[in-house]
């Protein structure tokens, strides 16, 4: 024991100290270096599970649409474009049932099963789905996946000849970025609306007549990606529910949405993943054609009901 | 008065440029990657769901520093021990996450150079990995030397009387 703590006294501690903060300190610093694309989420969020509950104020009404009713409390889903990599065989029926010539995959960052695949040229699995469908499904979480990278390269895109191959990479914030082709062919970071990814879309658009191109794999071609995890915790006002509880909406395939309002308020109407406010009922159908983002259901509280004078029934959640 | 040179301190000095620069050079290596692209290695981390996600971010850019000032530390600085101490700390902590990982079946990438690799026993080769680079990191610690890695002086050649 003494040998122990004579030699770790013979270490220099003040550099031991000196090293995790320094770490944290330029770590911080090259996260602000590097392109916003490439940071780290501070909030910490996982991808996919929206799980807020908005506070409101105290005033009764609804305010005009695109604007928040105040007095109103909000239980929500998420709706997500593209492919749900976590479920490999969805992604691929997804796929399959669009009868795409051209996979454009996406990746959602913290997906865990997914990264089996980032380099799927080699995989058997995926070999044999290449061979049953005619296209390739490649994915890489890799920023320097060499092999995916050469794969990509090597395919006949300015042949215009299928199948071809994009790895796109979807962030939580919807933003999709080629990050995946990236460092050594020099597409790093390059947004999809890029005059380079523009080029790319179009040879592989005019190649297959009649067909989806590559921006309509992307945007519709392969589903709606739904919420994984159907939010069932009790909200100030009320809950969503979804059903039937899926991770891809299939292209044909609906899903509807319905808010249970709780006994201190009623459904007054949802809100669009791009703000506007419809009024409806409490029941929302969504089909592959469907906004992505968030759907929430607006609930108020109910006048007639003195309990909801209470600070829960006015917003505060649970 | 006449000293000669010990074979024993050539050996062990060479042992110990020896593996600070492969020490060094793995860890440079390792992290350059993950410090062009923090929120890839951020998922990563994440993907290992063994830390509240609330504190990846703060560990992906962390780590990844961390590991750049430990290879800069073999490479570049008198402080050897100091710094196999760092790698032996580290080195056991991505034991313990790639343990529990393979241990609840997560399919995941290692992650451990910040590309991915494609055995699809790579969590498994990685604990092996790691714990193959503890036997050098141990052997520094206790007998590295506290010079500059071009220093190959008389000094250290020298047998000690």
């Amino acid at each position: 024991m003494n040998r122990i703590w004579t030699f770790l006294r013979g270490l220099d501690w003040r550099v031991l100290f000196l090293l995790p903060a320094l770490a944290v300190l330029l770590g911080i610093a090259n996260n602000l270096r590097v392109s916003p694309d490439f940071r780290v989420r501070w909030s910490g969020k996982r991808p996919t599970i929206v799980n807020e509950t908005e506070k409101t104020d105290e005033d009764t009404g609804r305010a005009s649409s695109g604007e928040r009713p105040k007095n109103a409390n909000e239980a929500e889903t998420n709706v997500e474009r593209g492919v749900w990599t976590s479920n490999f065989v969805a992604a691929t029926n997804a796929a399959e049932a669009a009868h795409l010539p051209v996979v454009v995959a996406a990746l959602l960052p913290g997906c865990p099963s997914c990264v089996r695949f980032h380099s799927a040229i080699d995989n058997e699995e995926v070999k044999a789905w290449q061979k049953k469908l005619g296209w390739y499904f490649v994915m890489s979480t890799s920023s320097e996946d060499n092999e995916t990278l050469d794969f990509v390269k090597s395919m006949p895109i300015r042949n215009k000849t299928p199948p071809y191959v994009g790895v796109y990479w979807l962030r939580p914030d919807g933003k999709r970025t080629m990050r995946n082709f990236s460092a050594k062919s020099g597409l790093m970071g390059v947004p999809a609306e890029s005059s380079l990814m523009q080029e790319w879309m179009h040879a592989t658009e005019a190649s297959v007549p009649g067909a989806p191109g590559a921006s309509f794999v992307l945007e519709q071609g392969l589903g709606v990606q739904v919420s994984a995890k159907i939010e069932s915790k009790k909200f100030g006002f009320g809950r969503v529910k979804m059903e039937p509880e899926t991770d891809v909406i299939l292209p044909g395939q609906k899903v509807v949405l319905t808010a249970k309002p709780n006994n201190e308020s009623e459904f007054a109407g949802w809100r669009y993943p791009d703000g506007q406010i419809v009024d409806g009922e409490p029941q929302l159908t969504l089909d592959d054609q469907c906004q992505p983002g968030v759907y929430r259901a607006i609930f108020r509280r109910n006048k007639g009901n003195k309990k909801s004078k209470t600070p829960k029934a006015d917003g505060e959640g649970e | 008065m006449e000293r000669s040179y010990s074979w024993k301190n050539i050996a062990y000095l060479c042992a110990d440029t020896v593996l600070r620069l492969g020490l060094g050079a793995m860890f440079l290596y390792s992290a350059w990657s993950k410090i062009q692209d923090p929120g890839m290695f951020q998922t990563m981390v994440d993907n290992y769901r063994m830390l509240p996600a609330c504190t990846t971010a703060i560990f992906a850019v962390t780590m990844s520093m961390a590991e750049l000032l430990v290879g800069a530390m073999f490479l570049f600085t008198k402080w050897t021990r100091e710094a196999a101490f760092a790698t032996g700390v580290m080195i056991a902590m991505f034991i313990v996450a790639l343990a529990q990982a393979q241990a609840r079946g997560l399919d995941i990438s290692c992650g451990c150079f910040g590309e991915s690799e494609k055995e699809s026993n790579e969590l498994v080769i990685a604990i092996v990995r790691d714990v193959a680079l503890l036997v050098p990191t141990v052997w520094l610690l206790l007998k590295g030397q506290r010079r500059w890695i071009v220093d190959f002086g008389r000094t250290w050649l020298l047998e000690r009387r």
